[in-house]
């Protein structure tokens, strides 16, 4: 594991950056820091690429149980280049907008991507809470029934995209855990 | 492209076997839908007339029909003219509509074209239109979503479309169907065909990105070397042939073809099979997102500008989310792309970056919709060129504004207190924890806002005519608060009560006002700054919290991603687990009725801690109050200094102990619900802590007030000071000696206890205590905001060093934002309030000691003002002040009518309130309804399917019998020449005609 040129981060780029994201200057410079640590030696930042193994140990996500899929999500086939790395940190940084957030999160619980949370998902986002092997089938059902009749308004068994918005819109502590502050310095 | 479609229809087919079964029942039902239209032939009398010619026409026209299907979207298509009659057929009208027939089966034509392959049995079709056709199913049909896709055809495009042509296949088919059905020919091929049918629509699907791909759909149709296009092309016509009499080039067709046309439709299938699933819901979530994105005045706002392209767009097999290659980069160039463009362009440059950061897209999309923006924008403005000096001029002012407040924002990060402790504390513990050391910071904020305001209008000035200090200085007093410091900037007494006048310079400063004022624009900051973030906190953490759910969902979406310590995961895995099944059993358990018996056990359980508790909380009052009153006695005769701390210890040992008993009643009381064990506890805590203030404020206001002291407000000043002083002793020690000793007890002797958690309610409390004394004690000794600063400064540290050192992350789910809501409740409702009574009372009804403090000879505090406003009523350039003192100020009438405006205000809110709730009510039960119906119309079609599907499986063992059989003979042939075929049946057709 090498370190990429130390190309000093341009100014524009800086800029636009702070523009495009809700990072300040100062945890762009640090992702890049990060990045630059991480990514394969010289090469341009901004063409080199890390591999989801890598973006999954960074100390923000290793203990992450969702880990996996947030890395499905942000990444492009498969690979973070340092752009998906950014806009990673701007959807959990702590100004980005709900209406945002709630769009990845939902995604990341999507876990068969079928742009539903159905309950096939549910049961995979509680296994992963629990992380416990003695989650009785019995359980697992209950509880994706339970959720499914408080937020499912249309009763056809799945959480569409509207429908989950709607739950955590009315969740504020939703909002305030779907962050992560800490991306390596 | 075409690559891409077979590979789709490829994997679709692997799938198909199992697909078949386990998604049947979406696809069967939504095949059943279609019926009604396909028996409309059947009940339709016109067509008879019509049965001999169209069916050739129909037969013919199915090969290009695609195109024709095409159309409604894609005008260019050169078809159109030849298919008059297909389209004026009223089948064509009818099952064009067909496929919104109901709202959340987008796709029935496919799925009935699907569907095809398992009933294809002509003789029972008859039967359909009367069990089947349910007249509401038209008439959701026609006005339900067929309208919408067309007046907003860009944004359902992948919705619609597919649609369309599929819906319009239908009608062919249904052609030569009915055709088939006629003369009861077993050889009814149709199904195939349809099949077929349904091919050449899906391969546009799964691809279909967004409207951008629509173009592409009629080359696809067109396209004349795809070749499995032309197969199918053909093979309407194949089918369609069977039907007419002597026709008997139906057997020309091999078998090969046509087992593999069946794979390729089954591959098909599997593809669609993928979409159904997909489908039926996204339709509808796109179709409300459809109302927001159709707001063109809002569609920058977040939350509305929000256009998801990942469901309206792309909804097909591919994956909800996966962007299709071909939607990535230029899905700006898509209609909702451009709408969104569009409602960029007339933004200012702020609103039109946070839109764009709001968009969820990556940073190339982002970057390119932005460079897009602003050309659009400069392309829009030719005015731009005019002032295009100015503009720049304009342009460069912005941008370094924007670097500059860029670069002032990142310093003030920087100097943000504790940023990175506090994220540390979030990583390792959680939210709940982060919140105590967010509301401690929250405090500090406001003693240093109050100790700036003190130090400058008071104890400036007042150092500026400062005497000397004669006592003498041991180091006790640090403890004290007395001695020394009472001649000392820090109390009341030493402040002067002339007018502070420099040399001979005409400003005068009068220390009186400066003192009532500025302590009252503390008070009244505090209070709107109080006022401000308690309304902020409740609008975002109490928007109808528990209406219609008990939060599961919550519990299992909310994770906390800020924990990013290994530990600290497994403890909330840990917990996470004991508060579902809390939750799970709580629900059975509200199920199961508890008995009389119980419940007058939990009663009088409940009973007895209130009554204990309360009783303890007036137990303690009445020493303190017994102890205050006999210690100045014992005072007078004393001359120990140190003999003042001992009522302050008193209080903070009962501060310290007190709590710690009263959560040891939970062993007693059996509370259901976690979450009412800690509001029960908050409230007695409260309890206990406000009574034993307000005893003491009763004892200052009533006993050490009028007992004829000298200079009593320094008396309470100090008093006030040892309180706080030993109240921050007791919590160092706690934190350093008594959590400590308590793991090292967990440790090492007795490992059951385990470690601590974090007792946020308890620490919290003490916070809320303390910064209460520090408001009542402001008055009577200005500095100590500052001393309240150095306190919580120092608790900061301490806490967090105890917090990493003995505790672990709490186990109990904490609901953070409420819980914080609340704290800040009760921050103001009886501390603040309390305080200001306190102090509303020492103003206006004490009299100030005689000999010290700049009130000394008044009558009262507020006499001071009183004589202010009659210098002022001399003087005519401060008429207006006069004025408003008596008219607003000291007017009865004012305020009785303010009062009046304020209730009829509030109780109108509280109105519209109520209303809101109703009308929340009712929009959620209609959401219900709608479900229901939908599940009530699925239900439906199911049954009628299972009843066709009961009755047809020999006919189909016994046509595909038949086909096999015809097949094998003409094989070669067939496959060879493909287009002649076509040709040739196509003459045969027309010689028919």
């Amino acid at each position: 594991m090498g370190q990429c040129l130390r190309y000093q981060m341009h100014w524009e780029d800086l800029e636009e950056y702070q523009a495009l994201t809700f990072l300040t200057r100062n945890e762009i410079l640090c992702i890049h820091d990060t990045f630059l640590k991480l990514c394969p030696a010289g090469k341009y930042y901004k063409e080199a690429t890390l591999t989801m193994d890598q973006v999954s140990s960074l100390p923000a996500l290793r203990v992450n149980p969702f880990r996996d899929r947030i890395c499905k999500v942000f990444s492009h086939d498969d690979v973070f280049s340092f752009e998906d790395v950014l806009s990673m940190a701007s959807v959990f940084s702590e100004q980005a907008c709900p209406s945002l957030k709630i769009e990845y999160a939902f995604r990341i619980y999507d876990f068969n991507e079928n742009g539903f949370i159905d309950e096939e998902d549910l049961q995979r986002i509680v296994l992963r809470l629990l992380n416990s092997n003695d989650v009785s089938e019995d359980m697992l059902m209950d509880l994706a029934h339970h959720v499914l009749s408080e937020s499912d308004l249309d009763n056809d068994n799945m959480l569409s995209f509207s429908e989950f918005e709607h739950a955590m819109f009315k969740s504020p502590d939703f909002m305030n855990s779907f962050r992560i502050h800490f991306w390596g310095c | 492209m075409s690559a891409y479609y077979r590979n789709n229809s490829l994997n679709g087919d692997t799938e198909h076997q199992d697909s078949s079964r386990s998604q049947g029942r979406t696809r069967r039902h939504l095949k059943t839908q279609d019926y009604p239209d396909f028996s409309g032939p059947w009940d339709n009398p016109g067509y008879p007339s019509t049965r001999n010619n169209p069916f050739s026409t129909g037969s013919r026209t199915n090969p290009d029909y695609p195109m024709s299907l095409a159309e409604p979207d894609y005008p260019g298509s050169p078809s159109k003219p030849d298919y008059p009659g297909a389209r004026n057929n009223p089948y064509s009208e009818d099952s064009r509509t067909s496929p919104d027939y109901h709202g959340s089966l987008p796709e029935p034509d496919y799925i009935e074209s699907q569907s095809h392959p398992y009933h294809p049995g002509s003789p029972r079709e008859p039967d359909y239109p009367g069990s089947q056709r349910n007249p509401e199913f038209a008439s959701s049909r026609s006005s339900g979503n067929y309208p919408g896709s067309r007046i907003n055809p860009s944004y359902l495009g992948s919705l619609e479309n597919p649609d369309y042509p599929g819906a319009q296949d239908n009608s062919n088919h249904s052609g030569p169907r009915a055709n088939s059905n006629h003369p009861g020919s077993r050889r009814n091929q149709e199904p195939a065909g349809s099949r077929i049918n349904s091919y050449i629509d899906d391969p546009g699907e799964p691809d279909y990105p967004g409207a951008e791909n629509q173009t592409n759909f009629p080359h696809i149709w067109g396209e004349p070397d795809y070749p499995s296009a032309e197969d199918y092309r053909n093979s309407p016509n194949i089918f369609g042939e069977p039907d007419y009499p002597g026709a008997e080039s139906v057997h020309d067709y091999g078998p090969s073809e046509t087992q593999e046309m069946t794979r390729r439709s089954n591959a098909s299938l599997g593809v669609l099979r993928r979409e159904s699933e997909d489908y039926p819901e996204s339709f509808e979530m796109s179709s409300m997102e459809m109302a927001d994105s159709r707001d063109p005045s809002l569609p920058g706002a977040p939350g509305k500008g929000y256009v998801n392209p990942a469901y309206a767009g792309e909804g097909g097999p591919v994956g909800a989310y996966g962007n299709p290659p071909l939607s990535e980069g230029d899905w700006h160039k898509s209609p909702e792309g451009q709408k969104l463009i569009a409602s960029l362009i007339p933004m200012t440059s702020r609103d039109r970056i946070k839109a764009i950061r709001n968009q969820p897209r990556t940073m190339e999309e982002k970057r390119k919709l932005r460079k897009l923006v602003d050309k659009e924008k400069s392309k829009q403005g030719p005015r731009a060129l005019e002032v295009a000096c100015c503009a720049r001029c304009v342009h460069t002012f912005s941008l370094v504004y924007r670097r500059s407040r860029n670069s002032v924002s990142e310093l003030l990060n920087t100097t943000s207190l504790w940023q990175k402790t506090l994220k540390v504390i979030g990583g390792k513990f959680g939210t709940s924890v982060l919140s105590y050391f967010s509301f401690l910071r929250w405090l500090l904020k406001f003693n240093i806002f109050s100790f700036i305001v003190n130090f400058s209008f008071l104890v400036i000035p007042q150092l500026t005519v400062a005497q000397k200090n004669t006592l003498q200085f041991t180091g006790l007093e640090f403890f004290t608060g007395a001695g020394y410091f009472r001649d000392t900037v820090m109390y009341y007494g030493f402040y002067t009560n002339s007018t502070i006048r420099h040399g001979g310079s005409r400003l005068a400063y009068n220390m009186q006002l400066a003192y009532l004022f500025t302590i009252g624009a503390c008070l009244v900051t505090c209070f709107f700054s109080l006022l401000f973030s308690m309304a902020k906190y409740f609008r975002n953490n109490f928007i109808n919290p528990h209406i219609y759910s008990r939060g599961i969902a919550k519990l299992i979406f909310c994770w906390d991603f800020t924990v990013t310590h290994e530990k600290a995961v497994k403890l909330k895995q840990k917990s996470l687990s004991t508060e579902i099944r809390e939750n799970l059993s709580e629900i059975r358990l509200e199920n199961t009725k508890v008995t009389f018996h119980q419940q007058l056990t939990r009663l009088s359980a409940h009973v007895a801690a209130w009554l204990v508790s309360t009783g303890m909380a007036i137990a303690c009052c009445v020493a303190v109050y017994y102890l205050a009153e006999y210690n100045s006695e014992f005072l007078k005769t004393h001359q120990n200094p140190g003999a003042v701390l001992l009522l302050p210890f008193l209080v903070s040992c009962i501060n310290l102990a007190v709590p710690r008993l009263y959560s040891m009643l939970r062993l007693v009381e059996s509370y259901e619900l976690p979450r009412h064990e800690v509001y029960i506890l908050l409230i007695r805590n409260i309890f206990l802590k406000i009574s034993i203030i307000g005893i003491l404020c009763y004892y200052w206001l009533n006993i050490v007030a009028l007992s004829g002291e000298e200079c009593w407000e320094t008396l309470i000043g100090q008093e006030i000071y040892r309180l706080l002083l030993m109240d921050f002793v007791f919590s160092l020690a706690d934190s350093f000696l008594g959590e400590f000793l308590r793991r090292i007890i967990g440790k090492r002797f007795i490992t059951s206890l385990g470690l601590q958690e974090f007792d946020i309610a308890r620490n919290v409390l003490e916070l809320i205590y303390a910064q209460t004394l520090v408001w009542i004690g402001m008055f009577f000794c200005p500095l100590l905001p500052f001393i309240q600063m150095v306190t919580l400064f120092t608790m900061f540290y301490v806490k967090n060093i105890s917090l990493i050192v003995n505790f672990q992350p709490p186990s109990k789910a904490w609901r953070a934002s409420q819980m914080i809501t609340v704290f800040i409740l009760l921050l103001f409702f009886p501390s603040f309030t309390g305080v200001l009574c306190t102090l509303a009372i020492t103003i206006w009804r004490l009299k100030p000691s005689a000999d010290c403090g700049p009130f000394r000879g008044l009558p009262s505090f507020i006499y001071s003002v009183y004589r202010w406003i009659d210098t002022l009523s001399g003087r005519p350039g401060y008429q207006w002040v006069v004025w408003i003192y008596h008219n607003l100020i000291g007017s009865v009438h004012f305020f009785f009518i303010l009062t009046l405006i304020v209730l009829i205000i509030t109780y109108l809110y509280w109105q519209i309130t109520e209303g809101r709730k109703i009308m929340i009510r009712l929009l959620h039960e209609q959401i219900i309804n709608e479900g229901k119906d939908k599940m009530f119309l699925i239900e439906k079609l199911i049954k009628l399917q299972d009843m066709e599907k009961r009755a047809n499986p020999s006919a189909l063992i016994l046509e595909r019998r038949e086909v096999e059989q015809q097949v094998p003979l003409h094989l070669k042939e067939q496959a060879a020449t493909p287009d002649l075929r076509f040709r040739r049946s196509f003459q045969e057709d027309n010689r028919k005609v």
